[in-house]
C-alpha cells in the first residue's frame, strides 16, 4: 500500500483521520452536524465550513484556493439534504506538504480530498458515494506519466494534475469525475491518458480507503 | 510573501516599487497631440453614460476633458436596500470615492470629499421617502490624468493635488445626481457644480439655492466672481445631464 | 364520509407567472424551460459565447508614442468588455534586488552554462509569475471575498504554470548614470553599448536587480463567473507591458565599505536607489508561444419534466421518456440563473496552438463525458484561435 492512513485518532471532534502518502502528511477533523450561524445557515441543506491550513506560516490565499477545491469535491459527496439548517467543519491541518509550497499544491489537494473522506465518514456523516484522488505529474521529455510523483519529479514535471474520482457500488463503478485540476502544458492525448491511468491508481486507492475503514470499525462490530 | 496582508497576493515584501527619475523632459516636446481644441466652449468637453453597470440599481459614467484634465468616473448606486439594526425614519446616503489604476489621491483627501459629497447628498435626496433604507454610492475614479505640462519638480506639490481633486468634485456631482436618477431615486433637483480658482460651488433650483461649498486654498478675493463662474459652469451641466437622461428614456421605450 | 366530500371540492388553481418573475423565484426552471427551446436565458445558443471589445494600452504611460506620461506609472493595461461585464486590468511594476547567494548569480563567468544546469534540475523554477489583486465591484465595503482571494491565486497559478513570464525577461539590465563634466547627467545602458567593449566592462556590476510585476484587475458589473474575463484581459494587458529601463548612479555602481560594528567588521553596501528611465523602455518579452485564453463550460442534465412542449404537436410528444435525461454542454456560463443551477463545470485556458495550459473540470451535478471535454477542448483551440487574432488588429 503506497498510502498510510488512520482514523479516529482524535478523542474531542465528531470525526478524524490521518493521511500520509510519500512525504505528504494532512490531519484532519470533523465536527458536525451542528448547528450553524445565521450566517452560514442553509434552509434545505447540510453548511459547509471547509478550513486548510498550511505546514508552516499562516494561511493565505494558497489556502482559499485549496479550501474552493476541496469544497468542490466534498459537496456532492455529502448527502446534504438529510441535514438542512446544520453545519459540518471540516479543518485541514498539513503536518508535512511534500513538495515545494510556492510552485506547487497538487499533493497537499489530493492528500486532503482523501482526509477529509475518511474523516466525514468517521464522523458518521451520510455520504452519496466514496472518492479517491492522486496526484498525476507527466514528465519533461520523457512526456511518462507517474501518479503520486515525489516532490523531486514535480519539478521535472511539464504538467501537473490532480484528480477526485466518485465511486458507488463497492468502490467498483465510476460515476463522476469530481475534480481535475491541471495546469501546465499538455494536449488532448495526454490529458486522456492522465485520466485513464488515473482511473486505475484511484480504483486502486478506493479500494484501500474501504479496507482502512473496514480495519477501523471492525473491532466494533459484534459478530 | 507579504504577511501584513494575508488575503492579497502582494509579492515579495522586499521589492520596492518603480522610481522613475526625476530626467528633464523637454517640456516642449511633451506637447499632447490630441489636446481639444482652445475654441471649443471652455475647452470643456463632457460625455455622459448611464446605465451599463448591471448588478447595480443605478449607474453613470462621466467623461471629461479639458486643456487641464482629462478624467472619466464610474458611480454605481445601489439601494435603496434594506439595513440591519434598528428602525430609522429616513434613509441614510453612504458615498465612497475610490482610487481606479493610479493611485493619486491619498485616502485622507478622499474621505474629506466623500464626507463633502455626503452633506450635499443628504439635501438634494428625498431621504423621508425611504425608511429603514440604505443608499451606497460608490465612485470609481478610473482614470484621471493632467494634461497641462508639470510644473517643475519640488514646487508645491501638495498644493497643486488640492487643486486637482477640487477640479474633480463637480464631475462627481454630476456622475453621482445621473446614477441616482438612473436607479429611480426620488431627489428634489438635479444637483450640479461648477469650479473656479480651486472653489466648488454646488447649486440646485436653477442656481437659485446653494447646496455646498469646497474651498481650497488659492485665490480667496473674488468669491462672488467665483460663484457667478460656478453658476453658468452648473446650468451647462445640467442641461447636458437633462438632455442624456431624456436621451435615454428615448432609447428606452423605442427598444421597448 | 363527510370529510372526504369536503377534500373532493378542492380545486387547484395552476399559478403562473411572467416569465422575470419566475426567474427570480426559480431560476432552475426558468434555465430548463429556456433550455428546452434550444436558447438560454441571456438568448444566446449553448455553445455560443459572447463577444468581446477590448482596448488596449490606453491607460499605461507609454499611449502616446512620442511622450510618455510622467505620472503614470501603469505599464501595461487593458480593458475588456464581455456581454455587460467590464473588467479593467493595469500592470504595474516594481524592483527586486536578487539575493546574490543564489547560484545562477554567484558569477558573471559561466552565467549561461550555469542557468542551463539549473533548468535542467527545476522546470518550473525558471518561471515568474506576476502578482494579481482582483476587485469584483458588488457595492459592499469591507475585507474581500473569497472570489477574489481564489481567482488572484488561480492567476497566478496558471501564469506560473504556463510558463508564459520567463524570469529572464524579468532581469534588469541596468544602466549607469554619470556626471559628465558640463554638470549634466548621461546614462549608458549595456545593451546600448554592443560594440563598445571599451565601456562594457566598466558597466559589470556585482549587483543584480529583477523587475517584479502587479496586475490590478477590477470586474465592474458582475453577471456571472468571471475568472476567464480576467485571465484574458491579463494575457492582453501582459503583452502590451514595457519595462522602463532602470540605471544607478556610477559612484554606486560597485560600492563597498567596511564597517565595524561591536568589534565585528562586515561589509554594508551602500543603498542606492535603483532608478527607472523616464522616457527609455523596452518591451517585456513573454513566451509568445505560451500564450494562451480561458473559457468556461457548463454540463447540465436537461430534465424532462420540466420541459415547454410545442403546442402545435403536442399529442405526439406527450410519451416523452421521463426516465431518459440528455445532458448539454453549454459554453460561456453568464446570468445567475446558470452560475447557481450548473454544478458541473469545465474551464479551459488554451492556446491557439492546440497546447492546453490549465485545466479545471468540477463534476459536482450533471456526469462530464469524455465526449464533452473533448467539445470542450476543441471550442476552446477556436476561442483561443479568435481571441488571439484580436491583439495584431
Amino acid at each position: 500500500m503506497s498510502v498510510r492512513a488512520e482514523i479516529g485518532m482524535l478523542d474531542n471532534v465528531d470525526g478524524s483521520s490521518q493521511f500520509v502518502s510519500q512525504d505528504t502528511k494532512i490531519i484532519c477533523s470533523v465536527t458536525g452536524p451542528i448547528e450553524a450561524k445565521a450566517r452560514q445557515e442553509l434552509p434545505t441543506q447540510l453548511a459547509l465550513e471547509i478550513i486548510v491550513r498550511p505546514a508552516k506560516g499562516v494561511a493565505t490565499t494558497r489556502e482559499k484556493l485549496l479550501e474552493d477545491k476541496l469544497r468542490a469535491v466534498l459537496t456532492p459527496l455529502i448527502a446534504r439534504y438529510c441535514y438542512p439548517r446544520q453545519l459540518c467543519q471540516i479543518t485541514c491541518q498539513i503536518l508535512e506538504s511534500g513538495e515545494d509550497e510556492p510552485e506547487f499544491s497538487l499533493r497537499e489537494l489530493s492528500c486532503c480530498i482523501n482526509a477529509a473522506f475518511l474523516g466525514l465518514v468517521d464522523a458518521g456523516i451520510a455520504m452519496n458515494s466514496m472518492c479517491a484522488s492522486i496526484p498525476i505529474a507527466i514528465m519533461k521529455d520523457s512526456n511518462e506519466i507517474i501518479a503520486n510523483p515525489t516532490a523531486e519529479q514535480l519539478k521535472t514535471s511539464v504538467s501537473v494534475h490532480s484528480l477526485a474520482l466518485e465511486f458507488v457500488d463497492g468502490g467498483n463503478v465510476i460515476k463522476n469525475v469530481l475534480l481535475l485540476d491541471s495546469n501546465g502544458d499538455f494536449n488532448e492525448d495526454q490529458l486522456f491518458n492522465v485520466l485513464e491511468l488515473g482511473e486505475q491508481k484511484c480504483q486502486e486507492l478506493v479500494q484501500d480507503l474501504r479496507k482502512i475503514i473496514q480495519d477501523g470499525i471492525s473491532p466494533c462490530l459484534v459478530v | 510573501m507579504n504577511v501584513q496582508d494575508r488575503r492579497r497576493l502582494l509579492g515579495p515584501a522586499a521589492a520596492k516599487p518603480m522610481a522613475f527619475s526625476n530626467a528633464i523632459i523637454d517640456e516642449q516636446q511633451k506637447k499632447p497631440v490630441n489636446m481639444p481644441s482652445k475654441d471649443s466652449e471652455n475647452g470643456d468637453e463632457l460625455s455622459l453614460h448611464t446605465g451599463f453597470i448591471e448588478n447595480c440599481n443605478g449607474s453613470a459614467l462621466v467623461e471629461a476633458r479639458n486643456l487641464r484634465h482629462q478624467t472619466s468616473l464610474i458611480t454605481a448606486v445601489y439601494g435603496p436596500r434594506s439595513i440591519r439594526g434598528s428602525f430609522t425614519s429616513q434613509g441614510t446616503i453612504s458615498i465612497q470615492l475610490k482610487n481606479g489604476l493610479l493611485e493619486k489621491y491619498n485616502t485622507n483627501e478622499l474621505k474629506e470629499v466623500s464626507g463633502f459629497l455626503m452633506g450635499i447628498f443628504n439635501s438634494v435626496v428625498n431621504l423621508s421617502r425611504y425608511p429603514k433604507s440604505g443608499i451606497d454610492i460608490f465612485v470609481y475614479l478610473t482614470y484621471d490624468k493632467n494634461l497641462q505640462s508639470e510644473a517643475p519638480a519640488g514646487e508645491s506639490q501638495s498644493k497643486k493635488t488640492f487643486s486637482e481633486i477640487s477640479y474633480l468634485i463637480p464631475h462627481c456631482i454630476t456622475s453621482i445626481t445621473l446614477a441616482l436618477a438612473d436607479a429611480g431615486i426620488e431627489i428634489v433637483d438635479m444637483a450640479g457644480a461648477g469650479e473656479a480658482n480651486g472653489t466648488v460651488v454646488s447649486f440646485i433650483k436653477n442656481g437659485e439655492e446653494i447646496v455646498g461649498v469646497w474651498k481650497d486654498e488659492g485665490n480667496n478675493e473674488d468669491l462672488l466672481e467665483s460663484v457667478d463662474d460656478c453658476k453658468e459652469q452648473y446650468r451647462r451641466y445640467r442641461d447636458l445631464m437633462i438632455s442624456c437622461l431624456l436621451e435615454q428614456k428615448s432609447l428606452d421605450t423605442s427598444s421597448s | 364520509m363527510a370529510e372526504n366530500t369536503a377534500l373532493e371540492t378542492i380545486e387547484v388553481h395552476p399559478i403562473t407567472f411572467p416569465p422575470d418573475v419566475l426567474a427570480r423565484i426559480s431560476p432552475e426552471l426558468s434555465l430548463q424551460r429556456h433550455l428546452s427551446l434550444g436558447i438560454r436565458p441571456c438568448l444566446r445558443r449553448y455553445e455560443e459565447f459572447r463577444d468581446i471589445t477590448i482596448e488596449n494600452n490606453t491607460l499605461s504611460r507609454y499611449v502616446e508614442k512620442d511622450s510618455v506620461d510622467a505620472k503614470n506609472n501603469i505599464l501595461g493595461s487593458n480593458i475588456l468588455k464581455s456581454g455587460k461585464t467590464v473588467v479593467i486590468t493595469s500592470i504595474t511594476g516594481g524592483i527586486i534586488e536578487e539575493n546574490s547567494a543564489s547560484i545562477k548569480d554567484l558569477d558573471d563567468f559561466g552565467e549561461d552554462e550555469l542557468y542551463e544546469v539549473t533548468k535542467e534540475e527545476d522546470e518550473i523554477a525558471n518561471y515568474a509569475s506576476i502578482y494579481p489583486v482582483v476587485e469584483v465591484e458588488r457595492g459592499r465595503v469591507g475585507a474581500c471575498t473569497d472570489e477574489e482571494m481564489t481567482i488572484s491565486q488561480k492567476l497566478y497559478d496558471s501564469v506560473l504554470h504556463s510558463r508564459i513570464l520567463p524570469k529572464k525577461a524579468l532581469k534588469v539590465k541596468a544602466g549607469v548614470r554619470s556626471v559628465n563634466e558640463d554638470g549634466t547627467f548621461s546614462v549608458l545602458y549595456p545593451d546600448e553599448l554592443e560594440n563598445d567593449a571599451l565601456n562594457e566592462t566598466n558597466l559589470k556590476m556585482k549587483r543584480k536587480w529583477s523587475y517584479v510585476l502587479y496586475a490590478k484587475i477590477i470586474v465592474l458589473s458582475r453577471t456571472g463567473p468571471v475568472f476567464d474575463l480576467c485571465w484574458n484581459s491579463l494575457m492582453y494587458a501582459l503583452q502590451n507591458v514595457k519595462l522602463p529601463k532602470a540605471f544607478i548612479d556610477e559612484r554606486a555602481s560597485d560600492l563597498r565599505m567596511t564597517i565595524r560594528t561591536r568589534g565585528r567588521s562586515a561589509t554594508i553596501r551602500e543603498t542606492y536607489e535603483i532608478l527607472c528611465d523616464q522616457t527609455k523602455s523596452l518591451p517585456l518579452m513573454i513566451s509568445s508561444q505560451n500564450i494562451a485564453f480561458a473559457a468556461n463550460y457548463g454540463v447540465i442534465e436537461l430534465d424532462p419534466e420540466s420541459q415547454l412542449q410545442n403546442p402545435d404537436n403536442a399529442q405526439e410528444e406527450v410519451d416523452i421518456d421521463m426516465d431518459k435525461s440528455q445532458c448539454i454542454l453549454i459554453a460561456d456560463l453568464d446570468t445567475e440563473a446558470e452560475e447557481i443551477s450548473i454544478h458541473s463545470t469545465i474551464s479551459v485556458i488554451a492556446s491557439s496552438a492546440g497546447r492546453y495550459k490549465q485545466l479545471t473540470l468540477v463534476g459536482a451535478g450533471a456526469k462530464i463525458t469524455p465526449e464533452m471535454i473533448k467539445r470542450s477542448l476543441l471550442l476552446s483551440k477556436v476561442r483561443a484561435n479568435d481571441l488571439s487574432a484580436r491583439v495584431k488588429k
